[in-house]
């Protein structure tokens, strides 16, 4: 626990110097949040083309799918506002040698590595995601009580650690094979399958997805929860986010191991 | 307790490196779905002991494994094979808490954030290490003094010097005052001034804060300001642990003397003498005090060549390290 604090600390840190870093570059800063906010902005507008011009989605009607878009939005714009930074922060210290210098901190490498991903860049995503949300709860005048936040809120922190769990079994690979390009635009197109509903798929892909891959955790939780049709799915695809961190942590520690640093 | 600060035995480490016999674009379409493997022991063996306090120099050829060494004593690298103990601590085992009590300075890398003041990172550290604010203050206002570094510290870090950002390097490496500092070649790429500045530093925080530090450098000049012992490493062994004088009398059994003529000499001249370089003015020769007394060869030169000038000196140094590293 007193590690998970003065991680929190230590993000906070990051957080901070970040701030600092972009207002010293004002106009990186302004042009890399339009552009962040125009890249998101496609994927709704794409979805919601699909929904009006084929039969949309089963289960959904274009409202709800408006407020699952603004969910997406919001979650997408935390991930990245969070954790945007690392995998070009773990590839690039791996590569020149850096990486060294994470071990030579009192804290677990990975802990740094999570707590070094904070950019405010990032932020374009994640205003407009919160506008459509909120636009859509009183527009379809959801009823939103303390259930519904805690869930909505219970889904966001296991989301993030599903997340963690993918940068680290990202880093382990990165550690391993050092150089890698392509690897994260792998990753972001599997992670795509969380996106969608998960009524759209198969019955099987359908139970990965609140399972082994319990990629239902970011959006399709939340946006169940604020719409008040949830199920007894909920714990066990929580359950199965922090498996899968803890298993990405137990490789990640024993790749850790393999580390051969770069020549003197 | 221990009186080592540092005790290292049998210290193995192997790495598992791709080999490519051939150069060009066949060979290396042919590496993707092929590859041959070798095993490289970069540190074979090894056995270290540093007392606390000491100002160790680590020097040797490049590939010796003086970097793979400091980076298993620092907690980096995982060791195939053998036995190290700092200040109680197994490196790579007890890490986190281990490295609370190190500082680790590379000449060639930076901890730095390149956009920002150093004062920035510092606080940062603060933050990382724990450092109280009166410890931290005080610290930082030593630091200062000592490194000329008042303003240095509130500029960017990208706007700095190579030497301000090393006094920089310095500062962050030491704040939390540990007792053993890693330098790995510290003063790499600095002019004169930055290299005394730096090396009056590290003589002043051992003097008066008794740190222990462990140098790895190629320049000879830094061990030979800095260090009392010296550990030569060379193909992953110790080959040479000892004082520096030993260093400067390992030929104690021969003389180079050093003539220069009043004029111009016939090489003729110089055929009886084991001339080792020189020129038309001067000769360096060396004698061996084992079999030729240095009397009597100075005597002979006295006689034969036109001197103007005459010295006898130990063998280089640098001639001793490089004897060594090719043994």
């Amino acid at each position: 626990m007193l590690k998970l604090l003065k991680l929190i600390k230590l993000f906070l840190w990051n957080c901070k110097l970040d701030i600092a870093r972009s207002m010293e570059y004002r106009f990186d800063f302004i042009l890399g949040t339009v552009i962040g906010l125009a890249f998101s902005s496609s994927g709704p507008i794409l979805q919601y083309l699909i929904f009006t011009q084929t039969k949309g989605f089963p289960g959904w009607n274009l409202e709800q799918i408006i407020l699952f878009q603004g969910i997406l939005l919001f979650i997408s714009g935390v991930k990245t506002m969070i954790f945007g930074s690392n995998t070009y922060f773990i590839s690039d210290i791996v590569r020149q040698g850096d990486f060294d210098r994470l071990l030579l901190k009192p804290y677990s490498p990975m802990g740094i590595i999570l707590a070094s991903g904070f950019s405010l860049n990032n932020i374009g995503a994640l205003i407009p995601g919160a506008v459509i949300m909120v636009y859509s709860i009183i527009r379809m005048k959801l009823y939103i009580g303390f259930a519904q936040i805690s869930v909505f809120l219970l889904a966001v922190i296991f989301g993030l650690l599903l997340y963690m769990g993918f940068l680290a079994l990202y880093s382990s690979i990165v550690i391993i094979v050092v150089q890698i390009g392509r690897l994260d635009e792998l990753m972001y197109q599997f992670l795509r399958f969380g996106e969608y509903p998960v009524s759209i798929f198969s019955k099987t892909l359908k139970t990965a997805l609140i399972t082994f891959i319990p990629f239902a955790v970011w959006v399709n939780i939340p946006a169940n929860a604020l719409l008040n049709r949830l199920d007894y799915t909920v714990p066990v695809t929580f359950a199965f986010c922090v498996l899968f961190f803890y298993v990405s942590l137990r490789i990640w520690n024993q790749c850790l191991k393999k580390y051969t640093s770069a020549g003197g | 307790m221990n009186q080592y600060i540092i005790d290292v035995e049998g210290l193995n480490k192997v790495f598992k490196v791709h080999k490519r016999d051939k150069a060009g674009l066949l060979s290396s379409l042919k590496s993707l779905f092929s590859r041959d493997y070798t095993l490289v022991t970069a540190v074979a063996g090894l056995d270290l002991k540093i007392r606390q306090g000491e100002i160790r120099g680590l020097i040797g050829p490049n590939g010796a494994g003086k970097s793979t060494t400091i980076k298993i004593l620092s907690g980096i690298l995982y060791p195939s094979e053998g036995k190290v103990n700092v200040m109680g601590y197994t490196p790579w085992t007890q890490r986190e808490e281990y490295v609370k009590n190190i500082g680790v300075v590379f000449g060639q890398k930076s901890q730095l954030w390149w956009d920002l003041p150093a004062i920035d990172t510092f606080a940062l550290n603060r933050q990382m290490y724990g450092i109280s604010d009166k410890t931290f203050d005080e610290n930082l206002s030593y630091f200062k003094e000592l490194l000329k570094i008042g303003d240095v510290i509130s500029k960017p870090v990208r706007q700095l010097s190579l030497g301000e950002r090393m006094k920089c390097e310095f500062v962050c490496a030491m704040l939390h005052q540990p007792p053993l500092v890693y330098l790995d070649e510290p003063t790499i790429g600095l002019d004169i001034i930055s290299k005394e500045a730096i090396r009056s530093f590290i003589k002043s925080v051992n003097r008066d804060r008794g740190t222990t530090f462990i140098v790895t450098t190629h320049d000879l000049s830094d061990i030979e300001d800095l260090c009392e012992n010296v550990s030569i490493i060379n193909s992953g062994n110790i080959v040479f642990n000892d004082c520096i004088d030993k260093l400067k009398t390992y030929f104690s059994d021969k003389k180079i003397i050093e003539v220069k003529f009043n004029r111009q000499v016939d090489p003729a001249l110089l055929e009886g003498f084991k001339v080792i370089s020189g020129g038309p003015f001067n000769a360096n020769i060396e004698i061996e005090t084992l079999t030729t007394s240095l009397q009597d060869e100075i005597s002979r030169i006295f006689k034969i060549l036109p001197v103007q000038d005459i010295n006898v000196n130990n063998i280089n140094i640098e001639e001793v390290i490089k004897y060594i590293y090719l043994s």
